[in-house]
């Protein structure tokens, strides 16, 4: 078990293009830390640079206090799970776990017991004789896991361990992950394009963006107070709404009408010298059917009317979706976020908004309905770096 | 649905009989029976093709195999059942010609191997110039092997050849038995070994990056990971790259004919083979080396194939469907 700091790490190819930009990371011993970001972002460079896969251009990676740029894998004590599970399809799962342990020269004994407890722990003890073919994908995802923890060695580095899994597998697949983290307490570094499994599994998330890291810190924090508009768009789901909004005398004037400024709100703008063009961003559970919000609490928001799109019924909540008239917000981190979710392309024009109610909202497909925001809740952005002007961090 | 039960088993079978009965062979849909029926149909020219080009001639020689049929003396064609097999497995020229293929094959399909996989490897990890690269290692297989053939015999000729002067310090190396096999499987090697090497590249395909990625974390060295993971995934297109390369220095032929012609008892048992049938015009003796060949080769297949079985990746008994 080790930290492990990357200290301006680059990477750049020989053509020239330039996979990470001087990341700075530091992992605390026995941290579970997740790199997310869309495809292209430099996530999965980063971890085959801390895995010895990839050389490093410049900047030092330091693993337990020593500088390791120049060690091969083998020589890090680092241990890895691929996305393709990686596993020797002519060994059984009992030799491909025992693989690593027997090119470090263990003995017999040691070699068994080890290999029985990794079974035991990742329930795989009836399959061990068995060949990787024979075993489905969740089987195959854990003997990937089991060749890994046999080592017990400094880290694990998990490139996207869970993607090739089916969805209701995966989330319990995520759980047990974490569940084994915590049992082993050792510093892992995890790359997924997934927010939610950033979420829910890392005691802190670094989301990355073209080659450079956006923000560091743990998972409610940053979406809580994303740094900007690639974070705020990135981390949630439903993602956050965007609408374009203009200050103007301490008011912001949008398409949901005019939201008063709270004092806090108005000394942050301040100090960020906000434009007058603004990108108002809301989370969707900060909306309310406006007739269960209570009179006392109404006034601290804004009301509007707009007929309801498509309402989901989740049971627990309702999700309703809304098209208001007037511009997009534009900026590069949105054009870039659509892009990767695959909607860039999706047609209609003007603001489409996503709320989610209470489940005992009256709100009716096809007809106006009331709803209510927190305007303590607004976030704004710069248009044009994507910095967020009300960040509190 | 009626079989003939035993009376002492009766209830066991009756027991059993859903499980044993072939009757899920049996009942097949109307569909499936079509479809059966124009998969026989479209093999059906292939067949036929086959039969006429590969299978006739096949049992044709085995027929001629049969006869004392020499073409100098036509009168005294006769029946002469295995005479002929005896004849030629007592004879110390085809056991001399069979050791002389023997150790052509084995030497050269050895080296071919080792050099082969070099090839490929250098080949697979090339970054630039990978089509010059490619080329180039593949210009010996290009060439017509009598062409070649002849410039190696140039090349080991006293007096004219920049090999027999330089290497062989003047030397007739292509008169003596051994030095001239040496020379044979040389220009084998060389002929072949682009062939190996385009084999085992295809095969080198297959060994996924990650698997490599992840036998490094494991610890393990360049040559382990060569070894214990490369090696056995690519098992099946070595063993591919191995039975053609046998079967084919296996009847070599063309080389010896042009570098040695037989002489000094470097025949290999093609080569004597085509003196018995072609100049001695003995159709009876030269069939039934035909025949020997084909079964040593039918062998050679065998055991290939064989090992080919446990040579699947995820061939482990219970898995298979």
């Amino acid at each position: 078990m080790a930290e492990i700091v990357l200290d301006s790490v680059t990477k750049q190819y020989p053509d020239g293009a330039v996979a990470v930009r001087d990341v700075d990371i530091e992992i605390a011993d026995g941290e579970f830390i997740i790199l997310v970001g869309p495809s292209g972002c430099g996530k999965s460079t980063t971890l085959n640079m801390i895995a010895g896969l990839e050389d490093i251009t410049s900047g030092e990676l330091r693993i337990g206090g020593e500088r390791v740029n120049e060690r091969a894998p083998k020589d890090r004590d680092i241990a890895m799970v691929f996305q393709s599970y990686a596993l020797y399809p002519h060994m059984t799962v009992k030799e491909n776990m025992a693989f690593p342990l027997r090119l470090a020269k263990v003995d017999d004994a040691t070699v068994e017991k080890k290999v029985r407890d990794a079974a035991e722990i990742l329930d795989l003890t009836q399959h061990l004789d068995r060949k990787p073919s024979n075993l489905s994908g969740g089987q195959r995802q854990r003997v990937a896991m089991g060749r890994a923890i046999v080592r017990s060695p400094k880290a694990f580095l998990m490139d996207e361990p869970l993607s090739n899994l089916d969805a209701k597998l995966r989330v319990q697949m995520r759980t047990s992950v974490s569940r084994l983290q915590k049992q082993l307490g050792t510093t892992t570094v995890y790359v997924t394009h997934d927010q939610t499994e950033a979420m829910t599994l890392g005691d802190r998330v670094v989301v990355m963006r073209g080659g450079a890291v956006q923000q560091i810190g743990a998972p409610q924090f940053l979406y809580d107070n994303p740094a900007n508009l690639f974070v705020a768009g990135f981390i949630g789901s439903p993602a956050m709404n965007f609408v374009p909004a203009a200050l103007e005398n301490g008011t912001l004037r949008s398409a949901l009408g005019d939201v008063p400024l709270t004092d806090g709100v108005r000394g942050l703008l301040e100090g960020a010298a906000a434009p007058r063009e603004v990108i108002m961003g809301l989370r969707p559970e900060h909306f309310e059917d406006a007739r269960l919000v209570e009179d006392h609490v109404r006034s601290t928001g804004v009301t509007f009317t707009n007929q309801v799109d498509v309402l989901e019924s989740m049971g627990s909540d309702k999700f309703a979706y809304f098209s208001l008239a007037g511009e997009q917000a534009t900026s590069a981190e949105l054009a870039e976020l659509a892009a990767d979710a695959g909607s860039a392309d999706v047609p209609g024009g003007g603001v489409s908004l996503v709320a989610r109610i209470s489940a005992t909202s009256t709100a009716v497909e096809g007809e106006p309905a009331e709803i209510w925001f927190d305007a303590d809740k607004v976030q704004l952005f710069d248009p044009k770096n994507g910095r967020n002007l009300t960040y509190r961090g | 649905m009626s079989h003939a039960v035993s009376p002492a088993g009766a209830d066991a079978a009756v027991a059993e009989e859903p499980k044993l009965s072939p009757k899920a062979k049996a009942a097949l849909s109307e569909g499936k029976k079509a479809e059966r029926r124009l998969g026989l149909l479209l093999c059906a020219p292939a067949i036929l093709i086959m039969a006429a080009v590969a299978g006739w001639p096949i049992i044709y020689s085995v027929w001629l195999s049969l006869q004392r049929y020499d073409l100098k003396f036509p009168d005294r064609t006769e029946f002469v059942g295995l005479d002929n097999y005896i004849t030629v497995l007592s004879n110390g020229y085809w056991w001399n010609a069979m050791w002389v293929t023997v150790v052509i094959t084995v030497v050269s399909v050895a080296i071919e191997l080792v050099l082969g996989m070099v090839l490929a490897l250098i080949m697979h990890r090339t970054l630039v110039g990978r089509g010059i690269v490619r080329t180039s290692t593949l210009i010996p297989y290009g060439i017509v092997t009598v062409v070649a053939a002849f410039s190696w015999r140039y090349a080991w000729t006293p007096g004219t050849g920049y090999l027999a002067e330089t290497l062989a310090g003047g030397d007739p190396v292509l008169t003596e038995k051994v030095p001239a096999i040496m020379v044979v499987t040389l220009a084998e090697i060389w002929k072949t070994t682009p062939f190996m090497a385009l084999l085992l590249m295809a095969g080198l395909a297959l060994v996924p990056d990650d698997l490599l990625k992840a036998a490094a974390m494991d610890g393990a060295t360049a040559w382990q990971r060569f070894i214990k993971v490369m090696v056995p995934v690519m098992k099946p297109a070595i063993l591919v790259a191995l039975l053609f390369r046998t079967l084919d220095a296996f009847r070599i032929f063309d080389n010896l004919f042009v570098l040695t012609a037989g002489s000094q008892g470097t025949s290999s048992v093609s080569m004597l083979t085509y003196n018995n049938l072609i100049k001695g015009l003995n159709l009876g003796i030269g069939s039934t080396m035909s025949v020997l060949i084909f079964i040593a080769v039918a062998i050679i297949a065998f055991v290939f194939v064989k090992l080919f079985g446990t040579a699947a990746p995820g061939s482990d008994g219970g898995g298979r469907r």
